[in-house]
């Protein structure tokens, strides 16, 4: 298991590409492993005739153990020695027609029952394993029976850090907002920045809101190391996106936010976020972050308590803009309103010191003209 | 990120312009999808090297030579001889204008379909986004929804003969040569050293050509190889097989054979040692994917690399051929446009311009015991055509592939004179899964090359006819 980077000590096995007794190149992927939120393919160092695997798929594996035996003698046995079964070739006869509607229909030409000679699979044959009906009544009685499921990959991890969080003592403050200036803003940017390609929603906003409020208060850009009692504060703004995936959650980083326009934000979120959902981003693209963003509001929350990852010392979310009625110049009124949520640290930063936070935060959002500050 | 970059939205942005490239956003247009076309050479390089340096053109040179061969042999058969010499000027400009012709074609095509044909060199910027570098303007930053990769391959360069475009040839600086040298090595035993190794000596050259492998079309087998290397001897060309360039003074080239040294004094000598994927300068890292053995793309039978980015064609594992990149553009261009699609066919069969012609589609006898077929393999002669004795051209022979037990045809590789037309047949055969019995019970028109294919098939079931039975 050779050292992939980033100071990470071990990692899954996702998947073998290859088996005992296969032929492999030197630099050819033999393995897919999840270390820290991402998988990587490892090359063989060598060229030659897989003579073991060392691990099952599921097993962690720490680096400098051994992964895989080559044999890259002269006298390993030939790749084409381990043949197939004689005379069982895996194709099914079938026209180039035929199985491009077994393609489109989504039917396994291997499963179809063939009617035509030589066992053939006709299209009529697809188009029937296509209509069959592909819930059983034994399937129905299967889907209530209890599932055991073994903590994997991506999910493994997130259980692994969530528990590390549970260690940070939370002080957590609300704040709710009038957006109307917010929206204002993005409606004017929006359709200009939209008419080039690029979508812009209410986080970029948030985010370089976020960033100015964290340049005024370095102490919540930082991240804590327990066991040294030490505090790092970061020179850059490296803002985690938490990133809703297929697998998971996922943070990717948005570097030096602080730096950026809002318009630049909004491509480099879209970036980082692409790049987490589909499981394509490195290890360094995934560090390096002094503070999280978390947006569940574009789930449709109205309000919820983030938890800080392990070992930043803040996490900020953002609750479901909606209409509510309030109180302006002593008269109700509807206008969108916003919730923020701050969750610090207690360890490092205090109550007041949150509030001078979440204070900046909101202030920025309720004349998003600071933004340009 | 440089500030001020503004990227254009494009629905489906193809880059390359080439068969693979051209036939992805033709099919993509049909699809409903709005496209832009990248290519290097904008409208000038569409058709790619296929039309404009490769397939195309070489093929003319091939015609020409061959004409020129024929008319010599034709001599002892009754043709009369004008006796002039060859021009090469009036070839080119015959060349030209079938390439400007074809290139033509593809634009007007692309332009009535809709599709946005753009300058420039694409690299990727983002997984998302891309730039393209203008000569004449500034660079262009593109946002596309979807994009299909097809930028090709280019001829491999050797170090110790790097191109002077002089001496020192690539196959696309021969295909443009307007004045014929006295003699040529060219380095390269595979199809394109072959075909224009072929082709000149059909011209008068005195032509070498250099192999390092045992023989000629290496992994073609049934003795393609040495069909060729016989005609080629024929024509007093020389065939250095097992032998390799080791060093080149500027006139005269030092080659290392199974024997010992020799020298060689040539005035061109023509590199054709194959093609090397255009995946070193597109921004790959960018995009987040790596290029695996020789700088391909390894892509899934749905051709994507990503969710919006497919590759096609020489980029991506197979041979590099025209026709793979155009079957492929059209699985590209559904699989990206939300629709199933897959890659996966039974035959690529591959042709070479050589004399004999040899044609190669489905699996070889070798490929077919790997894959683990109890398969066996039926040939028949060209001598025993009757339609070859007309042509007078009887070397080669036509072989099925075959499972044993079924008869269902495997594969087949034709040597003989049009084994290029012939071969489809061959694999609209394997492809719709017929055995040797379907083959020999459709009827072959007499007398044409085709029957050979029915005869090999009779051969493979024990009931030859123009053949003695095989023992």
């Amino acid at each position: 298991m050779p050292d992939v980077g980033e100071g990470i000590a071990e990692a899954e096995v996702v998947q073998w590409l290859v088996a005992a007794g296969d032929a492999v190149t030197e630099d050819q992927a033999v393995v897919v492993v999840e270390t820290d939120k991402s998988q990587v393919e490892l090359p063989s160092p060598f060229a030659g005739t897989v003579a073991d695997l060392h691990a099952d798929v599921g097993d962690i594996v720490k680096v400098g153990a051994i992964l895989i035996s080559v044999h890259t003698g002269v006298d390993a046995p030939a790749a084409n020695t381990s043949p197939t079964a004689h005379g069982q070739p895996q194709r099914r006869l079938a026209s180039p027609s035929t199985r491009r509607l077994a393609v489109t229909l989504g039917v396994d030409l291997a499963a179809v029952t063939a009617t035509g000679p030589h066992g053939r699979v006709q299209a009529d044959d697809v188009r029937a394993a296509a209509e069959a009906p592909q819930e059983t009544p034994a399937t129905h009685r299967k889907a209530l029976q209890d599932t055991v499921i073994t903590l994997r990959g991506l999910r493994r991890q997130i259980a692994k850090s969530m528990t590390q969080s549970l260690q940070i003592p939370h002080v957590t403050e609300f704040r709710e907002i009038d957006a109307s200036a917010l929206l204002t803003a993005r409606t004017i940017l929006k359709a200009r920045i939209e008419g080039d390609g690029i979508r812009l929603s209410v986080l970029p906003f948030l985010v370089k809101a976020t960033a100015r409020a964290l340049t005024r208060h370095p102490s919540f850009n930082a991240t804590y190391d327990a066991e040294r009692e030490e505090i790092t504060q970061y020179g850059a703004v490296n803002i985690g996106i938490a990133t809703a995936t297929d697998d998971g959650l996922i943070v990717p980083t948005v570097r030096e936010v602080d730096r950026l326009t809002l318009r630049e934000v909004a491509v480099e979120i879209d970036r980082v976020a692409e790049l987490a959902r589909t499981r394509s981003a490195s290890p360094d693209q995934l560090g390096g972050a002094g503070f999280t963003v978390t947006n569940f509001g574009s789930f449709g929350t109205w309000l919820g308590t983030p938890i800080i990852r392990h070992p930043e010392v803040a996490i900020a979310g953002f609750g479901r803009i909606r209409d509510q009625v309030i109180p302006v110049d002593g008269q109700p009124a509807v206008r969108p309103v916003l919730p923020i949520v701050v969750a610090a640290d207690h360890r490092i930063n205090d109550g007041a010191h949150l509030a001078a936070l979440v204070g900046d935060i909101a202030e920025a959002l309720q004349q998003p003209l600071l933004l340009l500050d | 990120m440089v500030v001020g970059e503004m990227p254009e939205g494009v629905d489906m942005l193809v880059v390359g312009g080439g068969p693979g490239g051209y036939t992805a956003a033709l099919a993509s247009a049909r699809l409903g999808r709005k496209v832009v076309l990248v290519d290097a050479d904008g409208p000038a390089g569409l058709g790619g090297v296929c039309v404009n340096v490769g397939c195309i053109p070489s093929k003319a040179l091939i015609e020409l030579a061959t004409s020129v061969h024929d008319r010599a042999e034709w001599a002892t058969r009754g043709l009369p001889q004008p006796g002039t010499q060859i021009d090469m000027v009036a070839f080119q400009a015959w060349k030209s204008a079938i390439v400007s012709k074809l290139n033509g074609g593809v634009r007007n095509l692309l332009t009535t379909a809709g599709v946005e044909i753009h300058t420039g060199y694409f690299r990727f910027s983002r997984p998302d986004q891309g730039v393209v570098e203008r000569s004449d303007g500034p660079p262009r930053h593109l946002q596309f929804t979807s994009c299909i990769l097809a930028t090709g391959s280019r001829p491999v360069q050797l170090a110790i003969l790097p191109r002077d475009g002089t001496r020192i040839l690539d196959s696309t600086d021969v295909l443009a040569l307007t004045a014929l040298p006295r003699s040529a090595a060219v380095i390269g035993g595979g199809y394109i050293g072959v075909e224009l190794g072929t082709a000149l000596a059909k011209l008068g050259v005195e032509v070498s050509i250099i192999e390092a492998e045992p023989s000629l079309l290496p992994g073609i087998g049934c003795q393609a190889g040495d069909l060729v290397a016989k005609r080629l001897r024929a024509m007093t060309a020389s065939v250095l097989t097992s032998t390799t360039v080791t060093g080149d003074d500027g006139h005269r080239l030092t080659l290392e054979t199974s024997t010992g040294t020799e020298h060689l004094d040539v005035e061109i000598v023509v590199v054709a040692v194959g093609r090397l994927p255009n995946t070193d300068d597109v921004g790959l890292d960018t995009v987040g994917i790596t290029t695996g053995a020789r700088g391909l793309l390894s892509v899934g039978p749905d051709r994507l690399v990503t969710k919006r980015i497919a590759a096609i064609g020489d980029i991506t594992d197979g041979p590099a051929l025209a026709h793979k990149a155009s079957a492929e553009a059209h699985v590209a261009a559904e699989a990206l446009s939300g629709h199933r699609a897959e890659f996966n066919p039974l035959t690529i069969a591959a042709v070479v311009f050589s004399d004999p012609e040899v044609a190669t589609t489905g699996l070889t006898i070798d490929d077919a015991i790997a894959a683990g077929y109890t398969a066996d393999t039926a040939a028949f002669p060209v001598a025993a055509s009757g339609r070859a004795q007309t042509l007078a051209d009887d070397l080669g022979a036509t072989h099925w592939t075959f499972d044993k037990e079924s008869g269902v045809v495997l594969g087949a590789q034709i040597i003989g004179p049009h084994a290029t037309e012939l071969i489809s047949e061959a694999s609209i055969a394997v492809e719709m899964g017929a055995n040797l019995e379907d083959i020999a019970s459709t009827i072959h028109p007499h007398p044409t090359m085709s029957e050979t294919l029915a005869e090999a098939a009779l051969v493979g079931l024990g009931r030859p006819i123009h053949v003695s039975r095989r023992r």
